[in-house]
This record gives structure tokens, C-alpha cells and sequence, in this order.
């Protein structure tokens, strides 16, 4: 509930700034802006039923992964099988990851691999609720083997982190 | 959310003033800096392909988006260790230029 709330207000800052910089572009170029806008406003015309699709499925999704679950599975694996689960865990997720760090630190200290850590932030990359909308805009190609490779880098850099955080001695 | 659109161009425009190397490292760079949900960036991506920006610069730009963020190195930094923010981050930088190279050689 509380990470609940601090996101919430972490994005509310964000719509401040980008209104003090619709400002000051209103002020600088008028005309640039007003495209800018009308674009924007289509962009959202289009697809309103694609966005609203997202919010349900970010919260079908958040409200049916609980967090026992998730440590339970996690945190007692290992090898392979743990860094799938864990690159699994990290593309189904939604929302910011860094909201998760807490949760993810809980994981470590409880004996949870670094590489399995590393792999689900890695894979927290692929934002799964926005594919449609990605792909609409950008082309189903492009969009999928960027994430087809964001899901093979998750995977070594499990490995790779592990690698520097056991064998750099400071 | 509407308003983040707006500076569509002028990042779109930024960026399109690099090429090639020196187009991928100001993406990624770019893309470190960028806050808010990746959806605002697919915007940007187009607006650079359609005004002839190379696959590479959009596939810096949205990787390290949603790879590294200025908040979440801050967080990541307390939360998880100097060691582990440290590695994860600089892997991933030099990943992403790797993966932006490839992406402009497959597509």
C-alpha cells in the first residue's frame, strides 16, 4: 500500500514537470507545440481502448500474483530453473522495478541467488502490457526482437553480475 | 501522461543531429536521462524513423529507457549494494550498444 502510494506520487511530480515543459515550449515555438498536441491527442484518440485494456490487465495481473508466492518460488530455487523463473517473473511484472528493489533486497538477504536479482530486473525491461501498444507504433519486428534480445541479455547478465559481485574484492 | 508527447520533437530533433556511433551513445545517454512509462518513448522512436534516424539510435534510445534509469541506480545503489548496481549497470551499458549494433545489422 505504501509503495502503492509512492508510486503514485512519483508519477504525479512527473506530470508537473512535463506541464512546466508544455509551458515553456508553448512559450518558445507556438506553432511546433500545437502539433505536437493535436498528435498527441489523436495518438490518444486511437488508442484509448488499447490503454484501457493495459490498466486492466496491469491490475488483473498485480492483484493476482501475491507476494508469498512469488519469495516462495524465488527464493528457494536455484540453478537454471531459478533464473527462468526469475527472467519469467521479471516480463510478467508491471509498474516500475525500482518500486520492487525493497522486496528484491528481502529476497537476497533470505538466500535468493544474485544472478536470479539481476535476471529479474534485466527481464523487468520487457513491459508486457505495452507490447500491443509498442507494436502498433513501431512494427511487430522491431519490437519483438528488441525483446527477444532485452530476455537473452536478462539471462547473462544473471550470470555476469554474480560473476563481478563474488570475485571484485574492494 | 498527455503532456510528455509534447517534447516528442524536441528530443526527436536532438537526436536526429547524431549518426551512426555517435548516434547510438547520445540514444542510450538520451534514454538514461528519460523518466515515466516506456509508452512515451514509443512515440519518439517513431518520430525518429520516420525522419530517417537509424534502427541502432532507437533501439539505444528505448533499451536504455527501460534498462537503466537515473532513479532507479539511485534506489538500486541503497537497496541491493555498490557492487551489485555498479556491475549490473555498466553490463548493461555496454550491452545495449552491442544489441543497438545488431538490431541496425538485422533489421
Amino acid at each position: 500500500m505504501k509503495e502503492k502510494i509512492k508510486s503514485f506520487f512519483s508519477e504525479y511530480y512527473l506530470e508537473i514537470i512535463f506541464l512546466l515543459i508544455a509551458i515553456i515550449l508553448v512559450i518558445i515555438n507556438k506553432n511546433k507545440t500545437y502539433i505536437g498536441f493535436k498528435y498527441a491527442l489523436n495518438t490518444y484518440k486511437n488508442l484509448f481502448f488499447v490503454i484501457v485494456g493495459v490498466a486492466l490487465l496491469s491490475v488483473l495481473i498485480s492483484e493476482l500474483i501475491n507476494e508469498n508466492i512469488i519469495r516462495k518460488y524465488i527464493g528457494k530455487e536455484s540453478g537454471i530453473k531459478g533464473v527462468l523463473i526469475g527472467a519469467i517473473f521479471g516480463t510478467v511484472m508491471v509498474g516500475p522495478a525500482y518500486v520492487y528493489y525493497p522486496f528484491l533486497k528481502e529476497l537476497m538477504n533470505k538466500g535468493a541467488k544474485i544472478n536470479v536479482i539481476a535476471t529479474t530486473i534485466g527481464a523487468w525491461a520487457i513491459k508486457l502490457q505495452w507490447l500491443p501498444f509498442a507494436i502498433t507504433i513501431l512494427g511487430a519486428k522491431f519490437i519483438i526482437t528488441l525483446n527477444i534480445f532485452i530476455f537473452i541479455f536478462a539471462i547473462i547478465s544473471g550470470f555476469l553480475v554474480e560473476y563481478f559481485v563474488e570475485n571484485i574484492k574492494r | 501522461m498527455l503532456q510528455s508527447f509534447l517534447s516528442k520533437e524536441s528530443i526527436g530533433n536532438f537526436l536526429l543531429k547524431f549518426q551512426g556511433f555517435k548516434g547510438i551513445i547520445f540514444g542510450e545517454l538520451t534514454g538514461v536521462v528519460m523518466m515515466g512509462p516506456v509508452a512515451s518513448g514509443y512515440p519518439i522512436g517513431k518520430y525518429l524513423l520516420e525522419n530517417g534516424a537509424s534502427i541502432s539510435l532507437i533501439s539505444a534510445f528505448l533499451l536504455s529507457w527501460v534498462l537503466i534509469g537515473i532513479v532507479s541506480i539511485t534506489i538500486e545503489f541503497r537497496e541491493l549494494g555498490v557492487k551489485f548496481a555498479i556491475s549490473r549497470n555498466v553490463i548493461t551499458l555496454i550491452f545495449i550498444i552491442l544489441v543497438s549494433i545488431l538490431m541496425g545489422i538485422l533489421i
